[in-house]
């Protein structure tokens, strides 16, 4: 999850991501933000997101990502 | 039948008292009639073939897609799988949805291109002699059906959503028949997703008299842009741009005028279609969101056709950053500095280059894809160097100049992007460019000369005061909900308020001998 906080925060700062609940839904961060989030957890997790996973429900918030990450390396 | 006309407000009371004669579960059959009935009368019966061929084919593959996902979900939940097991039915019923992904894009995508494409075969057969008598022939049976950029991005998105296991699947034929052919969006949009709009349309439509006033408060407000503004700024716009050769300052006044007519058309339009969809008791999905309080290029194409850049940002810039050669790409390049900005450059210009030919398939609508790419790309690309920049020169972007800089700063650049395409041809674009450095003539937007142009002067007064209105209105909107701060307010102070704009509607909305609303402008896509 730390991790997770790192990545976004590097996309974006001056915000706190660790209680943000709506990232994707509320545009915190942009389809652009997205694409290159996408990019670093990939690199990082060694998973590969697929379309079925591009859904704002899965980049709102911190735990939301975690449980998409954990399923991706479940596969 | 015009959204903009007297023809379809009767269209829409009739469709309302029957609406809500008609008892709650037959109500959605009610929509699906008098649908089809607008599609009649608006464009064509002739069209109607076309639209009910595209939505079944895409209806039934859909079917066929949730059927194999179901199938996939219930063998999945068998005990005992290996990984490997499971990674081999996925790959099986994925390949069988996409054989009926691919014949549904076929059909639904072929039809858009057949019809928007086929006249540049024609037109080049035409000229050989060989091929002249078929080409005519073939030319009277190629129709351009009422909407089909709007429903074929709504049908289409609706496929690609089931497959991408986003929504689930309509049984009911008719069900998703009524979500594409939706008489409120068909012709212009807003481009809804079955996940929204198809949930909408399946609640228990109830009469609630708050939502009926709030909608029947927004055409008011719709027709206002419509009649008053956009009709007004489209005689002097188009006696400009069909009439020669003008002076640089008349150019620049134009220019101004174009933008402001495109966003009182197209948001005009979007206010009357949700209005009249709230009073049924369905919500269409914003289209416009103040665009011109944008501090970006990236933000103003979130703010601005919403639901175009939604439907893009969905199904093709999403898809290519998450396909297997961009990531190849991205794997090669992506550590250095230039990689990661091609990873961001690609996609976005792709996406744009195809935005463009979604506009309009000649020349200046690709270099209008291109400029907005380009732009879009350069603002993130360097969003970072633009920030220390900021730091740099202690430049302070909360401060109300700053802000009033990068409002001033997107309306020239909306200008710009119009400018592409409005005057007809890059030529021409060239041409007002040249002139509006070289040959000015500043003092003719004060000597009267701006009445040349189909405009009183009483008439360029008030679009002044409309500008100021719509910009009020556009600032209290961006603070908060001015019609339900309306709703609060005492009946009789409500009434004069609804009454007062109706009254500005008809004294004055842009009409005279032979009025014929000037036709909406994104119709044509």
């Amino acid at each position: 999850m730390d991790k997770i906080i790192e990545i976004l925060s590097g996309l974006k700062s001056g915000v706190d991501f660790s209680a943000a609940e709506r990232i994707a839904t509320d545009k915190i961060l942009d389809s652009i933000d997205i694409a290159s989030l996408i990019t670093a957890l990939e690199d990082e997790f060694d998973i590969e997101i697929s379309m079925e996973y591009m859904d704002n429900k899965n980049f709102d918030s911190v735990s939301a990502i975690w449980e998409m990450v954990k399923e991706l390396q479940e596969e | 039948m015009s959204v903009a006309s007297l023809n379809f407000l009767l269209f829409v009371l009739v469709t309302v008292i029957v609406f809500y004669i008609c008892p709650v579960k037959y109500r959605w059959i009610v929509l699906l009639i008098s649908s089809v009935a607008f599609y009649v009368i608006a464009g064509s019966v002739n069209f109607l073939p076309y639209i009910i061929l595209t939505s079944f084919a895409v209806w039934i593959f859909a079917r066929g897609i949730g059927k194999q996902n179901a199938a996939l979900a219930a063998e999945l939940e068998a005990e005992g799988l290996s990984k490997e097991e499971k990674k081999a039915l996925k790959a099986k019923y994925k390949a069988r949805s996409r054989t009926l992904l691919i014949l549904a894009l076929v059909v639904g995508i072929g039809v858009l291109c057949v019809t928007k494409f086929s006249h540049y075969v024609i037109d080049y057969m035409l000229t050989v002699p060989a091929y002249a008598d078929g080409a005519a022939s073939a030319a009277m049976w190629i129709l351009v059906p009422l909407g089909i950029s709007y429903y074929t991005f709504s049908t289409v998105g609706y496929i690609l959503d089931v497959y991408w296991k986003r929504c689930e699947h309509e049984e009911n034929f008719f069900r998703f028949f009524l979500y594409a052919i939706y008489f409120p969006h068909i012709v212009q949009g807003p481009i809804s997703r079955y996940r929204l709009l198809g949930q909408e349309l399946k609640k228990e439509l109830r009469f609630d008299y708050g939502r009926a006033a709030a909608g029947v408060q927004l055409m008011i407000w719709g027709f206002f842009k419509k009649l008053v503004i956009a009709d007004r700024l489209h005689i002097f716009v188009s006696n400009v741009y069909d009439g020669g050769m003008h002076p640089g300052s008349i150019f620049l006044v134009t220019c101004f005028f174009d933008a402001m007519m495109i966003y009182t058309d197209f948001s005009g339009y979007m206010d009357i279609v949700r209005g009249v969809s709230q009073i049924f008791g369905v919500e269409l999905e914003p289209n416009f969101n103040h665009p011109f309080f944008s501090k970006s290029v990236p933000e103003f194409w979130r703010r601005w056709h919403m639901s175009l850049g939604g439907w893009f940002k969905d199904y093709v810039y999403y898809p290519l950053t998450v396909s297997k050669w961009m990531k190849a790409v991205n794997k090669k390049t992506g550590k250095k500095p230039f990689g990661r900005f091609l990873t961001v450059a690609i996609p976005v210009l792709i996406t744009w280059f195809l935005t463009g030919l979604w506009h309009g398939t000649g020349l200046p609508y690709i270099c209008w894809g291109i400029y907005y790419g380009v732009l879009i790309t350069l603002s993130v690309g360097f969003a970072r160097q633009y920030e220390a920049m900021n730091r740099a020169l202690h430049i302070n972007t909360e401060a109300f100049s700053f802000r009033l800089f990068r409002m001033i700063r997107i309306f020239f650049v909306f200008m710009g992007g119009r400018l592409l395409t409005s005057p007809g041809s890059l030529e021409n674009t060239g041409l007002v460019l040249r002139t509006i450095f070289t040959d000015f003539q500043g003092w003719l937007l004060f000597d009267g000369s701006l009445v040349n142009y189909g405009l009183e002067a009483y008439d360029l007064g008030l679009l002044f005061v409309c500008f100021f209105i719509v910009w009020a209105v556009s600032m209290m909107q961006e603070r908060f909900g001015v019609r339900e701060r309306l709703a609060g307010q005492n009946l009789v102070f409500r009434w004069v308020i609804m009454y007062a704009a109706i009254f500005a509607v008809i004294i004055f909305g842009e009409y005279g001998i032979g009025y014929d609303p000037a036709a909406f402008i994104y119709m044509q896509y």
